[in-house]
């Protein structure tokens, strides 16, 4: 059965079509990579499986656990399973990780039906999950993201996605701005979240981050349709030759 | 005679002979009924007219006409267009129009019909508006570029006694067309003078109006203007107010964004040695969405002097998206100098994005002491430090003989080689 | 974090929940305003001459006066004459906590403020002011033992009145404007503190107001006097039935702190904000005030500001000691149809005095917010220092948020700072709590109280959660 479903997806951004057409079935455990140029609508498929405004769908079919994903609401989505790691995190003042965290880990459990952690339950959860990106727990009593460096943000990410434990999780371009450790980093908290009942999708502009992050799939998104799709080598491929390649392969 | 009397007799003199009388008298009668600005009236608490207590005027005094040899080192450039006005008379002579009237239609006083005001933010404009002798009436058609910058020189010339000038203008700017103006008022003569200057822009769509108000008068000079711009939509509107010697300076800027994408940015620079009163105060309307305002304004204070900054900024619920900066900073020099401040945000939309900033202060100890332990002397480095703080506003001036006219007043004042 | 879960189950409530009406036989002086009602108050509480003819010279000052038309607010004219200006209840049991009328205990255990010392939080004493008279204080004999004098102000005027004498209108003088004017002609009861030299004040000191009756105007005076190098932390809050009708609150506050001494005062301000029509409400016209007399001095406000159809104060510090410092910290939020024109005066004469004003302001619904402030460097007050921050947060976009800071400096040595912004939430940052499975409306309660929180650090413990809440409540409807 498959986790994710897209079926001739159009979608367009103030009546400019981005998504021209995709295409793309996930499977639980597996780890999708999907790569292509600036432009491509990399950053767009990312907004329109999470619910962000702005994008308007006007073809095609988005199905998660076989329901239709596009009725839910931003945060609903989120609820039901679907992780987005941003690009750009905000920073939120005044907002503490912890309670931010808590909010969201509530919200979720409710969801499910599950009852709310208590304090005691929930420090230690979290203090167990930041180890996973090596994160000291006296970031949690800071803002969220304030005044964090670019490598904190994406571990701050990559934390969130190990409390929220997921069912899809996109990472939308985790490895820009990251230098070489903090990049080791977030991915080796990436490998430690695969799971047999989770799927992964790694967007990405650079092979680098697919180094660490090795996945079962690569996708080639382009002019906002998938053209090519393949297993790892795909994407040294695409490194050797760059995507201007695709043009000719394209004509 | 004093003040008063002088006003009636300019305006029995002058009603009848140009313009239209009857704009003339409204406007005398609303005068008479708000009387000069006081400290009572908000927008005037900081700002003291008594110098027009002092004035005395002398009708029978003769002047000579105005040579271009007095006036020669007042040119910014011989290049740009010039119109010089002398003792509220258009002179021809001095002017330099060239084939400036391929490009615009100018107008005289007597041939216009003038832009009437709904209202008078204060008295000074409806005295102006009945007492104006002369001014600078503009057309510029559409998708005109004008080629070089019109200097607008405002003589007086006086011996002892005192000398009381108002000048209107209405410049009106053409869709895609732009023009750079430098107005300046210059006494040559040692009596007082208060000069009052209202220009009215309109500001066609995409146009571009680059206003410098340069204000390097003798001591005994007594400056008001009034700008009152309206901007159509991708209108550019940028104003300097560079304030360096006078007596009395006062600013009122009225910018009406009554378009989208507007911009808007107004730059000050003021400098005062003595018992100088610099006034600026400005006032951007956001009426209409996504337009971007910019205000930047810089202080130095010396001696006894008195520098005041009112900027306001109202967003009204129509123009989300509004972007609008503003900031005013100052540094005293002495202990005896006065800034009065009052950054104002009124905000009636949602979506927006507006901050102000406002400092005042001496120096930066630090900054010194860096600069001093590299073994520059502390005067030295003082000045450097006051000239890097006054080219954050200089720098952003374009007219390139305009900049280097005050880099180097600056320079002389600072004593930086 | 505890806090946050109680804050969100706030959420769900209703508005206004402390406006009930309390059955209390009262008795009131004749409705209006003359020579004769002030001799009638000033002789229910016994009061010294020197009060009378005090209060008679400012009712006479006050004639002479026009109300201000300065402020950003609208309402319709006031009709002084169709006010009460003495509501008290009929048993005035003042010795003993046991004597008061159970109907009065119920009340104010119902707004959370019991009055029975066994059951109140040990470490804050509570003045109750209910209508125009105070009707317990508790632990005076605690705080006696340290020298304390904690009472309500018409108590003072009889038992220390040459106290009362040397600082009544030293800091606020009867001619400061129309509302103090008003007040000190017509004031009814409120607190007097005096906290002798070196004496840190064992417990916060609290006085709670409530305006019960219909008609009245509650129109009560605090003084406070910390003596040199003693410390005081003082709370006030506040609240009143939901009528249809405005109501006047005319307070005066001031704070006198001598050398060494450090006020900390916080306020909580719940009066009936009207309805969501913009019906009913407490007109909160205040006068608040502190001066630092003396070198080291310390005056900080610290205030919430949720409630009152119309709210007008500007809690101010005059530095006059050297090395003095003076601090405001403000939340204003206003929903509905309220308007709200706070914020502060920091004027400074002394030398090296530093002040900081932090202020916050939120506005919802058709409501308008203005920060108003004044920062007055005098030639004298050499190395002077401020700093300002004056935020404003927009929540939908039929209500305005003012900023109009007063900044005069006359010398070079100090050194002035002022920011402002005005923003809304953005988009991003509401679709991050939204992705992070968080819905709108508790995005914005969290958004909000973390914008406020640098002001809400300031509370003491109790006063903070109290104050989250409020935020969280009034809000309520404000998210579309």
């Amino acid at each position: 059965m498959a986790l994710l479903k897209i079926s001739n997806l159009h979608a367009e951004i103030d009546g400019k079509p981005i998504l021209k057409g995709l295409d793309l079935m996930i499977n639980k455990g597996e780890v999708h990579a999907i790569m292509g140029p600036n432009g491509s609508g990399k950053s767009t498929l990312a907004a329109v499986l999470t619910g962000r405004e702005g994008y308007t769908v006007t073809d095609g079919s988005v199905e998660f656990n076989d329901s239709d994903l596009l009725a839910l609401s931003a945060d609903e989505r989120a609820k039901a399973g679907i992780f987005l790691a941003f690009q750009y995190p905000v920073e939120v003042p005044g907002v503490s990780n912890a309670n931010f965290m808590k909010a969201a880990v509530n919200e979720a459990r409710k969801y499910r039906g599950q009852e709310t952690l208590d304090a005691f339950d929930f420090i230690q959860l979290m203090k167990e999950k930041a180890a996973l990106v090596e994160m000291d727990s006296s970031f949690l009593s800071r803002s969220v993201n304030e005044g964090f460096s670019g490598g904190e943000k994406k571990k701050n990410e990559i934390f969130q996605m190990a409390m929220l434990e997921p069912s899809l999780a996109i990472l939308d371009e985790t490895d820009s701005g990251l230098d070489i450790d903090a990049l080791r980093i977030v991915s080796n908290g990436v490998n430690k979240l695969r799971a047999s009942d989770r799927a992964i999708v790694v967007i990405t502009h650079y092979q680098r981050l697919l180094d660490y992050i090795v996945p079962d799939f690569v996708h080639v998104l382009y002019k906002g349709k998938i053209v090519l799709s393949g297993t790892k080598e795909l994407a040294l491929i695409l490194e050797e030759k760059g995507y201007e390649w695709l043009e000719g392969e394209q004509s | 005679m004093n003040f008063a009397q002088k006003i009636e007799k300019e305006f029995n003199l002058i009603i009848g002979s140009s313009g239209d009388p009857e704009a003339r008298s409204v406007a005398m009668s609303i005068f008479k009924k708000i009387g000069l600005p006081g400290k009572k009236i908000e927008e005037w608490k900081y700002t003291n007219i008594n110098f027009l207590n002092d004035f005395e005027f002398d009708d029978n005094e003769k002047i000579n006409k105005v040579l271009f040899s007095e006036i020669e080192h007042l040119i910014i450039s011989k290049d740009f267009y010039r119109m010089v006005f002398v003792n509220g008379q258009f002179d021809k002579s001095l002017s330099f129009l060239d084939n400036m009237d391929e490009h615009i239609k100018l107008y005289q006083a007597s041939q216009r019909t003038f832009h009437n005001y709904n209202h008078y933010p204060n008295g000074f404009i409806a005295l102006n508006e009945s007492l104006f002798s002369e001014g600078s009436f503009i057309d510029i058609p559409d998708n005109t570029i004008l080629d070089k910058p019109l200097q607008i020189l405002y003589i007086i010339k006086n011996s002892e006694n005192s000398v009381f000038t108002n000048y209107k203008n209405q410049v009106s700017i053409g869709k895609h067309s732009k023009i750079d103006v430098i107005e300046t008022v210059r006494t040559i003569g040692n009596g007082s003078t208060f000069t009052t200057i209202a220009s009215n822009f309109k500001l066609g769509e995409s146009s571009t109006l680059n206003y410098y108000n340069f204000q390097s008068d003798s001591s005994k000079a007594n400056y008001y203007g009034y700008r009152s711009i309206d901007q159509s939509a991708k209108s550019n509107f940028n104003d300097f107010t560079i304030s360096i010697a006078s007596n009395f300076i006062r600013n009122d800027v009225f910018v009406n964004l009554l378009g989208e994408h507007c911009e808007t940015s107004l730059s000050g620079f003021y400098y005062t040695l003595n018992d100088e009163f610099f006034d600026n105060h400005s006032l951007i309307k956001h009426a209409k969405p996504i337009c971007t305002s910019n205000e930047t304004y810089h202080g130095i204070l010396d001696g006894a002097s008195t520098a005041v900054f009112n900027g306001k900024i109202i967003v009204e619920p129509d123009a989300q998206k509004t972007q609008a900066y503003q900031s005013n900073r100052n540094i005293l020099l002495s202990d005896t100098a006065n800034i009065f401040t009052k950054p104002q945000l009124e905000i009636y939309a949602d979506d927006v994005k507006c901050s102000h900033g406002a400092t005042m202060g001496s120096l930066e100890k630090e900054h010194l002491f860096y600069l001093c332990s590299r073994g520059i002397t502390e005067k030295m480095a003082k000045s450097m430090l006051l000239m890097a703080f006054a080219n954050r506003i200089t720098d952003k001036i374009n007219i390139e003989p305009l900049r280097s006219n005050i880099e180097k007043w600056l320079s002389e004042k600072l004593e930086i080689e | 974090m505890a806090k946050d879960n109680e804050l969100l189950e706030q959420l769900s409530q209703s508005d206004y929940k402390y406006g009930f009406v309390s059955n209390i036989e009262q008795e009131f002086a004749p409705i209006g305003l003359n020579e004769d009602i002030i001799k009638l108050i000033s002789s229910k509480k016994n009061e010294p001459d020197f009060m009378l003819q005090w209060r008679l010279k400012a009712f006479k000052h006050w004639k002479t006066l026009k109300e201000p038309e300065w402020a950003k607010v609208n309402y319709p004219p006031i009709d002084y004459q169709a006010i009460y200006y003495y509501a008290s209840p009929k048993a005035k049991p003042k010795k003993s906590l046991d004597e008061i009328d159970p109907e009065m205990l119920a009340t104010f255990e119902k707004l959370g403020i019991p009055l029975n010392e066994r059951k109140i939080l040990s470490g804050v004493a509570v003045d109750a002011v209910f209508d125009s008279v105070s009707v317990a204080t508790t632990f005076k004999e605690k705080l006696a033992e340290k020298g304390v004098i904690f009472c309500p102000i018409s108590d003072a005027l009889v038992e220390h009145p040459e106290l009362v004498r040397k600082y009544i209108g030293s800091v606020v003088p009867y001619t400061d404007n129309y509302f103090a004017a008003l007040n000190s002609a017509v004031f009814t009861d409120g607190s007097f503190c005096y906290i002798p030299k070196g004496v840190r004040c064992p417990m916060e000191l609290s006085t709670y107001f409530r305006i019960n009756a219909a008609s009245t105007g509650q129109f009560e005076r605090t003084l406070i006097v910390a003596d040199e190098g003693s410390y005081v932390s003082y709370l006030e809050g506040c609240t009143a039935p939901m009528r249809d009708e405005n109501q006047l609150h005319a307070a005066v506050v001031e704070l006198v702190a001598h050398k060494d001494a450090q006020i900390k005062y916080s306020t909580v301000q719940n009066w009936y904000p009207g309805d969501k029509e913009g019906r009913g409400g407490i007109y909160n016209f205040v006068t608040k005030r502190g001066i630092c007399l003396d070198s080291n001095a310390k005056i900080s406000w610290t205030q919430v500001e949720t409630g009152s159809a119309i709210t007008w104060k500007y809690p101010s510090c005059i530095l006059k000691g050297d090395n003095s410092v003076g601090e405001f910290y403000s939340v204003a939020m206003t929903n509905h149809h309220q308007q709200a024109d706070t914020g502060t005066k920091m004027i400074h004469i002394g030398k090296n005095t530093k002040s900081r004003i932090v202020s916050k302001g939120i506005s919802a619904g058709l409501s308008h917010n203005s920060y108003r402030g004044l920062v007055r460097v005098s030639k004298k007050a050499e190395g002077a220092r401020n700093f300002s921050q004056c935020d404003s947060l927009l929540l939908g976009d039929k209500c305005g948020a003012h900023t109009f800071p007063y900044i005069e400096v006359s010398n070079k040595t100090s050194t002035v700072e002022h920011e402002a912004t005005t923003s809304k939430i953005s988009d991003d940052i509401l679709f991050y709590f939204n992705q992070r499975g968080i819905g709108r409306e508790e995005a914005v309660a969290m958004i909000v109280n973390g914008y406020a929180k640098e002001v809400l650090s300031q509370l003491p413990m109790e006063f903070a959660v109290e104050a989250q809440k409020l935020l969280a409540v009034s809000l309520e409807g404000s998210v579309g």
